[in-house]
């Protein structure tokens, strides 16, 4: 007598709903790239339509978080004596931080909030927090003329430097992807995650240097070596730091050269931990 | 295994000859004492909550052959969606396995449709979802469309769709597929009748093109016209399995016992 296992070999049967090896993984994620591409897109439009003034909407919500930040911090707070071009210095802090604080917020969800289709269709979990990363990416794409604007206006000289923000982009990407698999595994299983999540990005923005040149106070405040460092070298810094040398010809951030590596290094880092640790969770997503 | 004659068969004890004389047909799904548990958590406490399990599925054993048409009857919360679903791997087993030559393809569309968008442009996003490539959606859109018979909508969002268009619209989607091994729940084919002798028939063709078929189904005689076997599942395991004739006998038979003693307890119960 053949045992079940035996008889399914005989026949030339394979366990159905394996986690696939992780090449095999990836190689599914790209197979379904045109359905992230359109979901992506779909998501987005399907947001808009609901609003009035629609697409437009895209580029007023950085603009809108501009002008609060500028008033409570700028103002009122006085971080605009601190920094040479301080509407820039904010214009370029705010679009960052929004790419990685979208990407992380909507992907965390992309998930727990979908459950839906992974428990129905053969695609992989990984379409979702991908697509929730490609719908931030390209609303920034689509509000990044308003960035260059206030740049120009604020008499920011164009330079070469300029072309090293692709470039810094091109960091941001893999480090929000990474983050945002990361974060959904854990929101799929712990959903309490996601209600203090919104409140942690805030906070890391506002520690990262958003709104105000939270690195130079550092120096000046007397804080042991490693706080410093922490602050300094956290991902959300350093990718500020890297978009506003390459963009602002007036100010310099105290890094320098080795906020790109740092960079380079916190976007293979979280790519690679956030895709293992995603892949490793596959087969448990579709669980209601 | 040689590889030289023919498909990839089988041999030893699973070649069997029938009395006939032909091969006995090969197996393409196994499912082997397949247990599938949820975990929810508990309403009603405050603090931390401890996840309880509500079992599903308790040791589902079957074997499924080439040519066959599967029939799965049961009351509500049998567990028949679950097992459809359990065989297309899409809800992790907890305990046992679930082997087969291809992933079986549960027939659906799932989440992949947003309501806020057009009937046209869901079309290429369920499709998508589905696998097909942009140059066969081409192709097949104006099939689509012409089959879900809504093409005077076909240009507003889906929310606008009264649920009978929208669920005519998926069907049409999901049905443009083949699939090796084929699951359905009866449930997709919903719409005036009109749509609902189309669809039937659509699943008719998708049956023909499939080689082994489970259908979940309430309608016995749609189990009766279309299936070859049929099992029976009462709470999450199987309570028959054999011919469709037999397994629906014994299943109306308890339904009617079941209504029986209902009734005689309600007789009872004003006087206890």
């Amino acid at each position: 007598m053949q045992s079940p296992a035996e008889r399914a070999r005989a026949a030339g049967l394979t366990l159905v709903g394996q986690r696939p090896r992780l090449g095999a993984y990836l190689a599914g994620l790209w197979q379904r790239r045109d359905f992230v591409r359109a979901y992506a897109r779909a998501r987005t439009q399907a947001g808009n339509r609901r609003r009035r003034l629609g697409p437009l909407w895209e580029l007023l919500d950085p603009v809108v978080t501009m002008a609060t930040y500028w008033v409570l911090f700028g103002l009122l707070l006085g971080a605009r004596a601190s920094v040479t071009n301080y509407l820039g210095f904010l214009a370029v802090g705010v679009f960052t931080f929004a790419v990685v604080r979208r990407s992380l917020q909507s992907g965390s969800r992309s998930v727990s909030g979908n459950r839906g289709l992974i428990a129905s269709l053969p695609v992989p979990a990984i379409i979702l927090p991908t697509a929730a990363v490609v719908q931030q990416v390209r609303a920034f794409a689509v509000s990044a003329p308003v960035l260059l604007a206030v740049l120009l206006m604020t008499g920011e000289p164009v330079a070469w430097s300029w072309l090293l923000a692709p470039v810094a982009i091109a960091l941001i990407i893999p480090f929000a992807w990474g983050g945002a698999l990361l974060l959904a595994r854990w929101v799929s299983h712990t959903a309490d995650v996601g209600g203090v999540l919104p409140l942690v990005l805030r906070l890391w923005g506002l520690a990262s240097g958003v709104m105000f040149p939270v690195t130079e106070r550092m120096a000046s405040l007397d804080a042991p070596a490693w706080i410093e460092s922490v602050v300094v070298y956290n991902p959300g810094a350093v990718y500020l730091a890297v978009m506003r040398d390459a963009l602002l010809s007036s100010y310099d951030s105290p890094g320098g050269a080795g906020n790109w590596v740092a960079a380079a290094l916190w976007a293979i880092g979280a790519l690679l931990v956030g895709v293992v640790v995603f892949w490793r969770g596959e087969g448990t997503y579709g669980r209601d | 295994m040689d590889g030289t004659d023919g498909p990839p068969v089988p041999n030893g004890t699973d070649r069997a000859r029938l009395p006939d004389g032909t091969d006995r047909p090969s197996l393409r799904v196994l499912l082997d004492d397949v247990h599938v548990a949820y975990r929810v958590l508990p309403h009603g406490r405050m603090g931390p909550r401890r996840p309880v399990q509500v079992k599903a599925l308790q040791g589902v054993s079957l074997d499924i052959h080439e040519g066959e048409c599967l029939g799965i009857i049961g009351r509500n919360g049998a567990g028949k969606s679950t097992l459809l679903r359990a065989i297309a791997g899409l809800v992790p087993v907890d305990h046992g396995a679930v082997y087969s030559t291809s992933t079986p393809v549960l027939l659906g569309v799932g989440r992949s449709l947003v309501p806020q968008m057009s009937g046209r442009e869901n079309i290429e996003l369920g499709c998508l979802a589905l696998g097909m490539s942009r140059s066969e959606i081409r192709e097949r859109t104006d099939e689509i469309i012409e089959f879900s018979g809504i093409a005077e909508s076909i240009d507003l969002p889906m929310s606008t769709y009264s649920s009978g268009m929208a669920a005519r619209l998926k069907f049409a989607i999901a049905s443009s597929v083949v699939h090796e091994i084929l699951l359905l729940d009866e449930a997709l084919a919903t719409g005036d009748m009109d749509f609902k002798e189309r669809s039937i028939q659509r699943m008719g063709e998708l049956r023909d093109h499939a080689d082994a078929v489970v259908i979940v189904s309430h309608s016995l005689s749609a189990i009766r016209a279309s299936c070859t076997r049929a099992v029976w599942l009462d709470k999450g395991s199987v309570r028959a399995d054999g011919s469709v004739e037999d397994v629906i006998e014994q299943y109306v038979d308890d339904t009617r016992r079941r209504r029986q003693a209902r009734r005689d307890r309600r007789r009872a119960g004003p006087s206890s």
